[in-house]
């Protein structure tokens, strides 16, 4: 078997005028927690939709499991489980109906089905649901169902569209234990898509970053913000700083006074660089009230490659509306 | 035998989604039973005497009840399609199209289980129609509800085709009308073929509620007029083909 459960090659979707994808390549390893990150429109859904065979490429080759997604769809969708982005429940069935009917048009038999159902509910903590009608629980608990669903056949590869889109903090948080401890005590692959920097960062071993249909930078977090090769330090201080001298060590670029009496020192290795300044204030007799450090996050490291910000606040509101509007629809 | 899992699965599914929402299917019974009410009793009251009897050898509600089953039949499995919207709208689709199982199953097992509710709501006016005119042959029932499952396959499948190709609820409900209403009237629900003149009886004649209206009949009052062989082939070979290509049609839908 390779050790690829995701191969994507030069991946082009047109929608009419519309580029979607232009140009997607990345690899996604057995057992790891990928991340797809990317702001608003920037094809995530698209990526996904392709790798689980519900909508064909324009141009381009994708492997999941080892298969070609478009040549063998069904070998593929044996092998995957999917939450897409938004809920794909039969809302006028119970929790317990859903499951039961995946695991009907997925072939597991009677026995198998029900101890496998709950072995899931009991996963997603929702046991005393099971008999609810699924439009009566809260959009969080309709999420962690869908993961139910979607592990209920035991895939090797699990996609996430935007898993915690929407959902309040605590939601957040268990989403986020469900995915690990998967990947965990399952050796499941898991492929998620997110806007949320943080998210990507907290679970994802890899992360792929893409904007306007192609992927700007592929790697470990880590690997991504040292793209950057720069890092802040923060110095609050008595007195008149050492500017001038600051300016010669050797791993200090750029050094500025800011308001409240601080001294932003932008350096290209902070652990380096810490023990110096703090010389340089000792030997020029300025005193140090307080020393922070700023590390570069994702949005930085994404502002740095696109020029552009992740723009959490403005996708914020997208799915404001979109939640309102999904309210409308359903009700 | 998986196929089988699906199919029933699938139809388990719609004849769950039917009976929470009782009171839609209230609303599609009652078209049907309007005109059974206030057409077939106004019409062999306000007639009577004029010699309904001697032209369609029995009462005119007698006449009409067969026809209203079909009716009823048909309008209900073809309103039945619109659930392939609703399932796209809501998201449910893609669950169904993700998934391995082969989708002529999926498609086979929705219709079967619409059908299977349409067939609740015919049997449901076939009692009131008995009760209504007395002068029925129950015996016939059964056999009687096997037409009305051709005929529901044939509206199930149509409606579906329909709901494929335009994805838009407020679309399907406009063209509904459109369809439905000249299907009912271009039929020998309220009159007697034999009685029609031959422009009106060919378009009738290319209309499959025509056949299974007639082949009620000759259950239901002794009164067939094509016969229940012809019936039978025409409506078994309509069934299959609408069948087989509305599963074409699902075969070939996608999200985009
Ligand atoms: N069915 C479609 N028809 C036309 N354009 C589409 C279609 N689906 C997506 N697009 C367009 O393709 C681009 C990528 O969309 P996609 O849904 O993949 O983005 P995304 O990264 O998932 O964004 P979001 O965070 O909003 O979910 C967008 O510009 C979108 O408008
Ligand atoms: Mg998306």
């Amino acid at each position: 078997m390779s050790s690829y459960s995701i191969v994507v090659k030069d991946l082009y979707k047109r929608y009419g005028d519309i580029e979607a994808l232009r140009g997607v390549s990345f690899t996604v390893r057995r057992g790891e927690i990928f991340g797809l990150l990317g702001p608003n429109g920037a094809g995530k859904t698209t990526t996904i939709h392709i790798l689980t065979t519900i909508i064909r490429p324009t141009s381009g080759y994708a492997e999941v499991a080892g298969f070609d997604v478009v040549k063998y769809p069904d070998e593929v969708r044996k092998r995957i489980g999917v939450v897409f982005q938004d809920i794909t429940l039969d809302l006028n069935l119970t929790v317990y109906e859903n499951l039961w009917l995946h695991g009907k048009i997925y072939g597991i038999p009677g026995n198998e089905l029900r101890r496998r159902i709950d072995e899931v509910l009991e996963l997603i903590e929702l046991k005393e649901w099971r008999d609810k009608l699924v439009k009566y629980l809260s959009g969080g608990m309709k999420r962690r169902v869908e993961i139910a669903r979607a592990l209920l056949h035991k895939p090797e590869i699990l996609f996430l569209d935007e898993p915690t889109l929407g959902l309040d903090p605590n939601s957040r948080v268990k989403i986020w234990n469900y995915v690990r401890m998967l990947r965990k005590e399952h050796n499941i692959t898991i492929l998620l898509t997110t806007h949320y920097m943080e998210e990507a960062e907290q679970l994802c071993d890899r992360i792929a970053i893409i904007d306007r249909g192609k992927i700007v930078a592929e790697g470990s977090p880590d690997e991504l913000k040292s793209i950057i090769g720069r890092e802040i330090i923060y110095v609050k201080f008595v007195g008149t700083p050492p500017v001038p001298l600051l300016k010669t060590l050797e791993h200090v670029r750029e050094v500025k006074l800011i308001e409240g009496g601080k001294l932003e020192i932008v350096v290209d290795n902070a652990p380096k660089a810490l023990p110096e300044i703090i010389e340089v204030f000792h030997k020029s007799n300025v005193q140090i009230e307080e020393v922070s450090y700023k590390r570069p996050t994702l949005n930085d490291v994404f502002v740095y490659l696109t020029g552009r910000e992740l723009r959490e606040e403005e996708s914020n509101f997208n799915e404001h509306i979109r939640m309102i509007m999904r309210k409308r629809y359903l009700t | 035998m998986r196929w089988i899992s699906v199919i029933g699965a699938m139809a388990i599914r719609q004849l769950k989604r039917f009976f929470r929402a009782r009171a839609r299917a209230l609303s599609t019974i009652m078209m049907p039973l309007m005109w059974l009410l206030l057409f077939g009793i106004g019409f062999s009251t306000a007639f009577r005497g004029v010699g309904f009897r001697s032209i369609l050898g029995t009462s005119y509600i007698s006449f009409l009840v067969p026809g209203i089953v079909c009716m009823t039949m048909f309008v209900s499995s073809f309103m039945s399609g619109i659930s392939v919207i609703w399932d796209r709208q809501f998201g449910f689709l893609k669950e169904v199209l993700v998934a391995p199982a082969p989708r002529t199953f999926i498609i086979l097992g929705r219709v079967l289980g619409d059908v299977t509710t349409s067939l609740i709501q015919a049997l449901l006016i076939m009692v009131i129609g008995i009760a209504l005119a007395h002068s029925l042959y129950v015996y016939g029932i059964p056999v009687a509800l096997i037409y009305c499952l051709l005929l529901g396959m044939i509206g199930a499948g149509l409606g579906t085709m329909l709901a494929l190709s335009i994805n838009s609820i407020e679309a399907f409900q406009a063209l509904v009308s459109f369809i439905i209403l000249p299907l009912n009237f271009i039929s020998n629900i309220f009159y007697p073929l034999n009685r029609m003149p031959t422009w009106f009886k060919i378009p009738a004649l290319l209309n499959p509620i025509t056949y299974a209206t007639d082949a009620l009949r000759g259950l239901l009052i002794h009164r067939c007029v094509i016969g229940l062989g012809i019936d039978s082939i025409v409506l078994i070979v309509v069934a299959c083909v609408v069948i087989v290509l509305a599963a074409y049609m699902f075969r070939r839908t996608s999200i985009e």
